[in-house]
């Protein structure tokens, strides 16, 4: 077996080993998300990540990790980006939708739903603004495959690190509770992913000639976070003391796959996947100064230490459970292959660690609000298609395409929350070039693919949207009632329409020793 | 045939909502929308401003929020005399000699359910001018002269005090065991429309008719942010009864600059009728649990005592009783100008809250005791001066002798925007 006698794979692992520890430190995030639709190498993506059936680079440690074991051993470097381009336009608001500032002479209350109040739109920190996502994402992508002597047997890792911002991740209310943030609709699915590292391990055998396994992992974490805040003068706001704790826990997403060629034509695969998410948990409290409170279930005439604490929930970085067949065919140097993946979009947790149909439900502030089903809300399990081929018409040159859509799982967004997202379809072009130097063997390939997200307008029913500013509010001096509350005043950013779409490049180039 | 495809593909889901759907106030014009309201382009009551402030972020000056609750530069504004298009109340109405008013008052038989004289509702009738008294009728009757009692003779000195005047009162208190803060100084600021009228023993009584009370927190330091102050809602001052301070002949010194100038001690009770108003217990929240049938709705907002309204990081209402009282002592500056220092004390309790976190029992007031903070000021008015007249020269007349200044001596005044 070629490069037996190569002694750095073995170091060259635990360099990767130790990126992907260095990945755990930090939350893994959204981005894996990016690529589990583009692909993790070059390889995969001028495959248009079809590779299930058939494939050659690391990016099967995803697509299927059974395939290591059909390729040749080998180490490379990667350069990938993917830019964006894609738009969410606000429709224009009826003036009487605004929340006016007499709010804030309005008995608003304080019981369950009362806390969630309004703003007055003029002073939101930010302005509903259109929303736009363009950046330059580049990445370097490091993989390696080895067999330590045992034939049939490979183990694989992979690591793909953003250049630039490390780390990055932002999370999001989906409904009229954005006020207070961007104030802003977001893309949900695709197109708006924070950088983070993100990386695999895998193992595959092939005991027979016809069969292969294989198991990988996708490293993540859960992180937990304890924010402590004392504010020594309550009227000095610019100055307090802080500490936190931040624990951090191994989280681990497994997928399994199998490959069988049972004539030399012929191939099929299997794959499972299984859903993945960050789940972040904190708790945040505060301690003030002279801050007490009556003490509770008591007789007694007496006050203890007020200290009011709050916990955090956020889920990032979702990736639903998936199973993907694929079949391919090969056949005097051109193969081709097409891929079904079932995703279970289904229980999809949004960043503030809701399920759509959670989220879309709320407390009607008036009493002749129709009641919303969050039923209608829920996300549907989708079906992907993904294809790809290759030809191999010279003996160091193949040339390779693919195609693939995915249907998007979200419902009409005509209620309170705003998922922005649609159906994408994908074109792919690849290439590669096989070489040697000093006798030994080297291929270079080049990936390119374009997206598109098909235009989907949304128009809200404003019978379920939350009405932020109670019918007929009264004010809080002389009880008169407020005229200008009437009908649906709200800051959802998403109300009345709003319209999204656009196209997204990935392209790439990487270098690769074959053992 | 891509960019068909593409096109082909783009889906619209539901349909832009129509106006009727939305469900907003109809209205034709601005009063179809209450005060502060107007009716807007569309055609539905709106609401940009309550106070000259919030207008900053409209225009970050020079914006102006008009009775209608509209941002407006002072150039939109229709008419010169400071309002919008159209009278103002009172305006052009040409009543006739001793006419009955369309404002209402409350009858003899109102006030003595409540406890009170069969003539508390001239209470609302003064905050016109002293011309004008409260018929049985329940409405005001406009006298076109203000009763000042009888004399009791060409030489008193009483004559040259007798007239229509305004009052400035602010008074400092220190309330301790606040939480958070530990302490909160706030000054109380009080507006009357006073009648000097003979007692016709040769003595003066003073008709004190509440036009206005805010509350303002002070701070020896300065701080970034205010956590939490007091609001006095207009329901609050409008049920204020009038009050009198006495000048007995005795202490009365004639009207010339550096004389003496001293009143007796006026008490006054709110939120609990007591039977011996300088000397019982004033109920406190124990008591009002324990079903202490003292305290009334003297505001008649729904809730027993008197409410004020907390803002800021607290927010809600407070219910009260209180007992306080003054005396004021100063001097003479001239025929229209009296100052001095009153000599106040405070009673106050908590009886009940919109919210548990607002009750703190143990709080104390007392005087601040930084004197300067507490003082007084009189101006000589004309005849027929309402609350409006003085609540507009303490609002907009910097150096008016009404408006209000930290300290006694202080130049500069504090002007309330309206």
């Amino acid at each position: 077996m070629k490069g037996t006698s190569f002694h750095c794979p073995v170091r060259a692992h635990l360099i990767m080993l130790a990126i992907l520890c260095f990945a755990a430190v930090i939350p893994d995030s959204a981005q894996a998300a990016g690529f589990r639709m583009m692909g993790y190498d070059v390889s995969a993506i001028g495959s248009g990540n079809s590779q299930v059936a058939y494939g050659d680079g690391f990016g099967v440690l995803y697509t299927n990790p059974a395939l290591m074991s059909r390729f040749q051993e080998k180490m490379g470097a990667s350069f990938i980006f993917y830019r964006p381009e894609l738009k969410i336009e606000l429709g224009k608001r009826p003036a009487n939708a605004d929340i006016p500032i007499s709010i804030y002479d309005a008995r608003v209350g304080k019981l369950e739903g009362g806390l969630d109040r309004a703003v007055p739109t003029l002073e939101t920190q930010h302005y509903r603004t259109d929303t736009s996502v363009d950046g330059f994402n580049p990445y370097l992508g490091l993989g390696m495959t080895q067999s330590f002597g045992i034939e049939g047997f490979r183990f694989g890792s992979m690591a793909l690190i953003p250049i630039g911002d490390v780390a990055n991740t932002v999370t999001r209310y989906s409904d009229e509770r954005e006020q207070y943030y961007s104030n802003q609709v977001h893309f949900t699915r695709f197109g708006e992913w924070d950088n983070m590292i993100s990386g695999f391990l895998g193992v595959s055998y092939s005991p027979v000639k016809y069969v292969s396994l294989g198991v990988s992992v996708q490293v993540a974490l859960a992180m937990l976070a304890n924010i402590n805040i004392y504010i020594p003068e309550a009227t000095v706001q610019d100055y307090m003391l802080t500490t936190s704790k931040a624990s951090i826990e191994w989280a681990f997403r497994p997928i399994v796959g199998v490959q069988v060629e049972p004539i030399e034509y012929l191939a099929m695969g299997l794959v499972f996947r299984a859903e993945k998410y960050i789940k972040i948990d904190g708790r945040g409290s505060i301690n003030m100064w002279n801050y007490h409170k009556t003490f509770e279930d008591s007789s007694i005439n007496v006050t203890v230490p007020n200290r009011p604490a709050s916990k955090l929930s956020w889920a990032v970085d979702y990736e639903p459970m998936e199973l993907a067949s694929s079949v391919g065919f090969n056949y005097e140097g051109f193969k081709m292959q097409a891929v079904l993946t079932w995703e279970r979009w289904s229980q999809f947790l949004d960043t503030s660690a809701q399920r759509p149909e959670e989220a879309a439900e709320f407390r009607a502030l008036n009493r002749n609000d129709a009641i919303v089903n969050g039923e209608d809300y829920k996300w549907s399990d989708t079906l992907s298609v993904n294809v790809g081929a290759e030809y191999k018409y010279l003996t160091w040159a193949t040339v390779k395409a693919g195609w693939g859509f995915s249907p998007s799982p979200v419902p009409m967004q005509k209620g309170r929350t705003n998922y922005a997202d649609n159906d994408v379809m994908m074109v792919a072009v690849g290439h590669i070039f096989d070489f040697e130097i000093l006798k030994h063997q080297f291929s270079a390939e080049l990936g390119f693919q374009f997206w598109y997200m098909f235009d989907r307008v949304v128009y809200k029913d404003p019978g379920q949207v939350r009405d932020e500013f109670a019918d007929g509010s009264v004010s809080l001096f002389g009880g008169e009632v407020m005229n200008e509350s009437y009908g649906l005043q709200t800051n959802n950013p998403g109300f009345p329409s709003y319209k999204q779409g656009g196209w997204m490049v990935v392209s790439g180039g990487s270098l690769n020793y074959h053992f | 045939m891509a960019a068909l495809s593409m096109t082909a593909c783009a889906v619209t889901e539901g349909n832009a909502p129509s106006f009727e759907e939305l469900g907003y106030y109809k209205c034709t014009q601005d009063s179809d929308c209450g005060d502060k309201r107007y009716c807007n382009e569309d055609l539905y009551c709106a609401s940009d401003c309550r106070r000259d402030a919030d207008c900053y972020l409209f225009a970050p000056s020079g914006m102006i929020c008009s009775n209608e609750g509209r941002c407006l530069y002072e150039w939109e504004l229709v008419d010169g005399d400071g309002e919008e298009s159209g009278e103002g109340e009172g305006e052009g109405e040409g009543e006739g000699e001793g006419e009955l008013t369309d404002i209402v008052c409350d009858k003899p038989a109102d006030c003595t359910a409540d406890q009170w004289p069969e003539d508390c509702g001239n209470r609302q009738c003064f905050d016109y001018g002293y011309q004008y008294t409260c018929d049985p009728s329940g409405k005001c009757l406009d006298n076109k002269t203000v009763d000042y009692g009888t004399s009791s003779g060409e030489d008193s000195p009483a004559n040259d005090y007798v007239g229509v005047w305004g009052l400035l009162l602010p008074t400092g208190a220190r309330t301790s065991d606040i939480p958070l803060v530990g302490f909160q100084d706030t000054v109380s600021i009080n507006h009357y429309l006073v009648r000097i009228r003979h007692d016709g023993n040769g003595g003066l009584i003073m008709d004190e008719t509440m036009c206005f009370l805010r509350l303002k927190n002070y701070y020896e330091e300065p701080v970034s942010k205010e956590l939490g102050w007091m609001v006095i809602p207009q329901n609050y001052i409008d049920h204020v009864p009038v009050v009198q301070h006495h000048v007995a002949a005795a202490d009365l010194e004639p009207l010339e600059a550096g004389n003496a100038f001293k009143t007796d001690r006026m008490w006054e009770i709110r939120g609990v009728h007591l039977e011996d108003p300088l000397n019982d217990e004033l109920p406190v929240r124990s008591d009002v649990d324990a079903g202490d049938d003292r305290v009334w709705d003297q505001d008649k907002d729904g809730n027993v005592g008197m409410t004020t309204e907390m803002q800021g990081v607290l927010t809600g209402q407070v219910y009260s009783d209180q007992r306080w009282s003054n005396q004021m002592t100063g001097e003479i500056v001239d025929a229209d100008h009296i100052k001095g220092e009153p000599d106040p004390t405070y009673e106050q309790h908590a009886i009940g809250a919109s919210s548990t976190t607002l009750l703190q029992d143990q709080a104390t007031s007392m005087v601040h005791p930084e004197g300067k903070l507490t003082y007084f000021r009189m101006l000589r008015l004309d005849e027929d001066a309402s609350c409006d007249e003085v609540m507009e020269m303490a609002n907009e007349e910097q150096g008016n002798y009404l408006c209000w200044t930290w300290f006694e001596d202080d130049e500069e005044c504090v002007l309330f925007e309206e």
